[in-house]
């Protein structure tokens, strides 16, 4: 065997839990069902008038499924999605509920920004889900106890890692593709945080745009995360420290620039939960011991 | 046409997921593992090109995110939107008012595609504008939730961008909607000076 294919076959190969896969489908259902839960509108904007749904973009709503008008159609697959998510979350018929969720999904996700052409539709939380829903009800249904091992439960789990991990690899791209390595510069942080002041002033922001070693700092230390946080995914002992960089990235956009990253919750896909649930029962034994 | 060209390809690109989904569904035996890398190889492949071409194919996504380089010269334009009551007070409206679509996406649409519609499809936008920010004004006046916190209150999930909120409303219906262009200067912000030029770009009345 080729080092490459000996390569290929211990990223994606190298036997894994049940646990683990289980793990992903709960956290990757609860997920959603949480940021579905707090979209309630979104099948209200079938009835919008149609002078918001430009006729040149029609293409791009159908891709989606998107057509004026049914708005009680829309109003039960919405409902129809809470049920499936929650189903998921369960793990009742997992890989029929995890396809109609993924189905749903791909169809109301576009919703909110699809008037615009979905500039941020990747950012709001529901893309991860779309595409991992659609992997687990692909891959091999894991027992719904117990820790088996299987190659099977390692290639899901390690390619809906790899695609949470794409939200900063590529958003490290796009910076280099529109602007080059010039992005990485002080000046541009302390731009991206004034230019929220004449929306939502946020003092704490501005404190920080108006230190060029501090702007600096956060400049170097998105460049060194936005482009490595990948390699967590095939090197288990990194994660700690990226998972928590990542909280604390997050954390300070938030703090700076009043930018919430809805996606966040998914660090869990990070946790090894095998060694947890080891840890608890080693935990319980001396306890129970006592 | 033109644009089945640039949407037909996305719709392939995930209908061939699919496909590739469904074979490694019914695959077996020493077929099996060739069948999931190449689901594997499909997968990294099109999201690869989404990340390095920057060409949107969701939720094979180019993940685009603050690409913008500014500098203390620029100059930055927001919309603002205002109900305006009997008396002519104005009052900011929440940024949820336009829910599900949220307030910076309704700014986006406004100032791509306003000044392009007939004087018919523009009044059309003005009523609609005018009735929505009614209905929400009604909603809070009554006390009730609404946007992300609408049942899971302040544990929902909101938009990403988190704007101030605006649940003050009068207790009579708005007779106009407002919408107005806010212009600052990067640098000036950053140096204290912090005040937004505002321009009436369009007021909306029954």
């Amino acid at each position: 065997m080729s080092s490459v294919a000996a390569l290929w076959n211990r990223c994606w190969f190298t036997p894994a839990s049940a646990r683990s896969l289980r793990a992903t489908r709960i956290i990757l259902a609860a997920h959603a069902l949480w940021v579905v839960l707090s979209k309630p509108d979104i099948p209200h904007l079938v009835s919008w008038p149609a002078v918001f749904f430009d006729p040149a973009q029609r293409a791009g709503y159908l891709r989606f499924g998107i057509v004026r008008g049914g708005e009680p159609v829309e109003w039960m697959l919405y409902a129809i999605l809470h049920v499936t998510l929650a189903a998921v979350i369960a793990g009742a018929l997992p890989r029929i509920m995890c396809a109609i969720s993924a189905l749903l999904l791909y169809h109301f996700a576009p919703f909110e920004e699809v008037i615009i052409g979905m500039p941020h539709t990747h950012f709001a939380g529901l893309t991860v889900a779309t595409i991992g829903l659609f992997i687990l009800a692909f891959a091999e249904v894991p027992p719904a106890n117990g820790d088996a091992m299987s190659p099977e439960y390692r290639w899901p789990v390690t390619l809906i890692q790899l695609i949470y991990s794409f939200i900063y690899l590529f958003a490290f791209l796009s910076k280099i593709r529109f602007n080059g390595i010039r992005w990485f510069t002080w000046t541009t942080i302390r731009a991206q945080i004034a230019g929220n002041w004449g929306v939502h002033p946020n003092a704490f922001g501005m404190q920080v745009a108006t230190r060029p070693l501090l702007c600096w700092a956060i400049v170097i230390a998105t460049l060194l995360f936005e482009s490595l946080f990948w390699l967590c995914v095939f090197m288990p002992r990194l994660r700690l420290s990226f998972v928590l960089a990542a909280i604390g990235f997050h954390i300070g956009i938030l703090l700076t620039m009043n930018i919430h990253f809805a996606s966040a919750p998914l660090l869990l896909l990070f946790v090894n939960w095998d060694s947890l649930a080891e840890r608890l029962r080693s935990r319980r034994k001396v306890l129970l011991a006592r | 046409m033109t644009a089945w060209l640039i949407e037909g390809p996305k719709l392939l690109a995930f209908l061939f997921f699919f496909a590739l989904g469904a074979l490694v569904m019914r695959s077996a035996g020493d077929e099996r593992r060739r069948t999931v890398s190449l689901f594997i190889l499909f997968v990294l492949g099109v999201s690869g090109l989404a990340g390095v071409t920057q060409w949107d194919v969701w939720p094979f996504t180019n993940n685009m995110l603050a690409t913008g380089r500014g500098t203390d010269e620029s100059h930055e334009r927001w919309l603002a939107f205002y109900g305006v009551d009997s008396s002519g007070r104005e009052w900011r409206l929440d940024p949820y008012t336009w829910s599900p679509v949220f307030d910076s996406v309704m700014q986006t649409w406004i100032s791509m595609r306003y000044d392009e519609l007939s004087r018919a499809q523009q009044e059309e936008v003005q009523h609609f504008l005018l009735t929505r920010a009614n209905e929400t004004r009604e909603a809070l006046a009554a006390g009730h939730r609404i946007g992300y916190e609408k049942y899971l209150d302040a544990l929902g999930c909101p938009y990403w961008w988190r704007l101030k909120r605006w649940k003050d409303v009068p207790h009579e219906p708005y007779r106009a909607v407002r919408v107005y262009r806010m212009d600052f200067q990067v640098g000036a912000m950053v140096r204290g000076d912090h005040r937004v030029t505002r321009t009436l770009f369009m007021e909306c009345r029954q």
